[in-house]
């Protein structure tokens, strides 16, 4: 280890032949060599900077990140280094890349190449090609780190969506399973001669009430699928919020009661005496949310809350149905709009259903412009569910300063429609059906209201008995036409006693609970329109709808009949 | 070579001093608080040290290296896990992308802080002995081979060479990563050392 020995300072031809820029300083910044490279990026030639201070050509390099470090350089003899990532640029050259215009990216060095005269070597590397490259591979990275996260996701997702359905299967097996076990185990002991007549009904009830259960089931399914392949259409014509709500209280008030819990209902504010909405849709979701209150629910109170909300664009009406039922945890609540999914699988064992209900309250109440969710709720202690729809346009509209008052009148108009004796005494109906156990069926439950049956086991029977009766004087009064049928289908022989002049009042009896097959009967000249399974009461109002003499009883507004399981009596 | 109490916080305080500028230094450049910590120095024969360092790391290890040649001789270098070295280099940069190697560009970051680091505790120690030194430009190795790196270009016996060792940590802003700064001393370099100090003593 001796003295430290200065290298020779570098030839200039030697720095010119260097595909870097290099220059020589002394430690007062004036330039003692300047290479070619320098001159061509520069273009400041080699007699006009040698002799210059390089602070003056770039007064950027007074900045203290390079003033204190060059400083070093010459006083002790460091060596300094200035990388791209932090400086980007020693000297600021403009260059061109790729159509844009920037600063060359460099990456640069001093180091102390004499101490006395105190000089130091500054070689630049220009490293835009690399940067560049680098920026466009990192984004190309970033890119794909992205995509995969995506895909991760999206995989994610898929698989717990699969998972969800699975369980829903394995669920809704166990869920059609449970009523269909009862009503063939029950039809089997009604076949037994020695029953008595109370066991009889006994046995028929249990029969008709999972029947019932069976058919909810298989309603929330349908409307889920149909939801699912976006072909759920909503029918939004003016309708009265109070007697929805009337005829909804009516029957889940039955529910409630049987559980001994108070139910009640409150308006606050003025509401809307009509507003446009789908009443079927409306009406399905409330029972929905209040049947879950009052499932849910083992003592207290469960209540709906009604207001009107207009200090947005679109004025709704606001339900919150309060219970004070066992409540949801946060993640529980988070949860339960998902289809298949109810707070905990247990909780699917303890109360059965689907866990369907939710989901399609949420679909159907997004399709009607408004939403439902979890306003409030706590374990224990109970829960709000809130659901709004958009009332439409409200200019001209009478606001009820006393809805209950209206809800009141209402409800007993719904509460006599169902209670109401009703009968067809005197009335002559044609039924075209071809299925023996549904001709059977419907005659019967016509017959026994009072009704005079005559039966035509297809299109084309059924058109020749409406128009001999005609032609005799003596028309029917009302005929029920299946649309499925053989020889002559019900569309067909429909289309053909309207082209004949017959006005009879036609309903038609579909077990395809679409809602195109409502316009498609309709279209064919049908005045209405009735799904399997019947329901007879529905079936006899309806028929009375049509019945220049009915009484009073028939006069709620008649939407497509969708049979639910609430509303079968 | 055993070293008095009083050599080694000499030589603790000096490096100390010249952490201290090198963090000033890089704050300044960053544009945040870069906060280097030395809180212990220790020296020890090149083999122990190789191991003391490897053991320390796990994983791959990365090395900025620096020669120096004066009064005294050897090499001085940082040593940090690949992981630390990514994070070091993105603390400084502000980079937030997920890198899982170094780039080029990190590679230059990080030979600008062993720089000016390096720069700033041999400063310290040549001014401590009233030395000269001229300073080699730092060298980024990535999966280094640490024996390798450290080895001395010269003739002498690796084995017979004394090691400081400080274990750092360097932080910027909230995060911080662990590192090891050493000074690899040429055969009879630590002896210079020593009777430098002993004549400051005196």
């Amino acid at each position: 280890m001796g003295p430290v020995n200065d290298p020779p300072v570098p030839s200039q031809t030697l720095l010119d032949v260097l595909p870097m820029g290099v220059c020589i300083l002394s430690d007062d910044y004036v330039i003692v060599s300047w290479n070619r490279t320098l001159e061509d990026w520069t273009c400041i030639d080699r007699n006009s900077a040698v002799g210059t201070s390089l602070l003056s050509l770039f007064p950027c390099l007074a900045e203290e990140r390079y003033a204190s470090r060059i400083k070093q350089v010459f006083t002790d003899g460091t060596s300094a280094i200035f990388s791209p990532a932090l400086h980007g640029h020693f000297l600021p050259v403009k260059v061109c890349t790729g159509g844009t215009e920037g600063f060359m990216v460099q990456s640069t060095q001093v180091r102390r190449i004499m101490e006395q005269p105190a000089l130091a070597l500054v070689t630049i590397t220009d490293v835009t090609a690399e940067w560049m490259q680098l920026m466009r591979l990192n984004a190309k990275n970033e890119e794909l780190l992205m995509a995969k996260a995506r895909e991760q996701r999206a995989t994610a997702a898929a698989e717990s969506a699969n998972l969800a359905k699975s369980d829903f299967l394995a669920n809704m097996s166990h869920e059609i399973r449970t009523p269909m076990t009862a009503i063939l185990g029950f039809a089997e002991n009604l076949l037994d001669v020695s029953l008595s007549s109370s066991e009889r009904l006994n046995y028929a009830n249990t029969i008709r009430r999972n029947g019932e259960a069976l058919l909810g089931i298989i309603n929330d399914i349908l409307d889920l699928s149909k939801i699912e392949a976006g072909k759920m259409d909503t029918d939004r014509i003016p309708c009265e919020p109070c007697s929805i709500i009337a005829e909804v209280f009516s029957l889940v008030q039955v529910q409630a009661e049987a559980k001994r819990l108070s139910f009640g209902i409150e308006y606050t504010g003025t509401i809307p005496k009509t507003i446009h909405t789908d009443p079927t849709r409306l009406r399905q979701v409330l029972i929905n949310l209040l049947g879950n209150a009052i499932k849910f629910t083992e003592v207290g109170s469960v209540r709906l809350e009604i207001r009107l909300v207009d200090d947005r664009d679109e004025p709704v009406l606001q339900f919150d149905i309060i219970d004070t039922g066992r409540g949801l945890t946060q993640g529980q609540a988070e949860k339960l709009f998902q289809p298949f999914v109810q707070a905990d699988t247990s909780t699917a064992r303890e109360f059965g259903g689907t866990g369907l209900g939710l989901t399609i309250s949420k679909r159907f109440t997004e399709l009607l412009g408004g939403e439902v969710y979890v306003a409030k709720t706590e374990r224990g202690v109970g829960s709000t569910f809130r659901a709004t729809v958009a009332t439409g346009p409200l200019d001209g509209v009478v606001m009820l300063d006393n809805p209950m008052a209206a809800t009141v009148v209402a409800e007993a108009t719904a509460i006599a429609a169902q209670s109401s004796s009703i009968d067809l005494h005197g009335l002559r109906i044609l039924l075209a059906e071809d299925g023996v156990d549904n001709q059977r069926l419907i005659s019967f439950v016509l017959t026994k209201a009072g009704a005079e049956v005559e039966v035509a086991e297809n299109g084309a029977i059924a058109m020749a008995a409406a128009l001999s009766a005609r032609d005799e004087g003596t028309p029917f009064d009302c005929i029920l036409m299946d649309m499925q049928m053989p020889v002559m289908d019900g569309y067909e022989a429909v289309a053909q006693l309207r082209e004949k002049g017959c006005v009879d009042p036609i309903i038609a009896l579909t077990a395809h609970a679409m809602s195109g097959d409502r316009a498609k009967c309709m279209k064919a000249g049908c005045d209405d329109y009735a799904t399997k399974p019947i329901e007879r009461k529905k079936l006899i109002k309806l028929i009375r709808k049509f019945v220049p003499n009915a009484a009073s009883g028939a006069g709620l507004p008649q939407e497509p009949n969708r049979p639910t399981l609430q509303n079968i009596q | 070579m055993r070293l008095s109490q009083y050599h080694e916080d000499a030589i603790a305080e000096a490096v100390n001093i010249g952490i201290g500028r090198a963090a000033s230094c890089l704050s300044e450049m960053v544009g945040a608080t870069v906060l280097l910590n030395v809180p212990s120095v220790t020296f020890c024969a090149y083999a122990g040290a190789c191991k003391q360092v490897s053991v320390a790391g796990g994983g791959p290890i990365t090395s900025i290296t620096q020669a120096f040649n004066g009064t005294i001789a050897g090499s001085a270098a940082i040593v940090l896990s690949e992981d630390d070295a990514i994070t070091l280099a993105q603390l400084l940069h502000g980079d937030t992308h997920t890198a899982t190697t170094l780039d080029i560009l990190q590679q230059g970051i990080l030979e600008e802080v062993g720089n000016i680091i390096l720069n700033g505790v041999l400063g310290s120690l040549s001014n401590l002995m009233s030395a000269k030194l001229l300073y080699g430009v730092p060298k980024f190795k990535s999966n280094a081979n640490l024996l390798l790196s450290l080895s001395s270009s010269g003739s002498d016996h690796n084995e017979h060479r004394d090691v400081l060792l400080a274990n750092t940590r360097f932080a910027v802003a909230e995060r911080s990563v662990q590192g090891s700064l050493l000074i690899v001393f040429d055969v009879g370099s630590v002896q210079v050392l020593i009777d430098a100090l002993e004549s400051l003593a005196t």
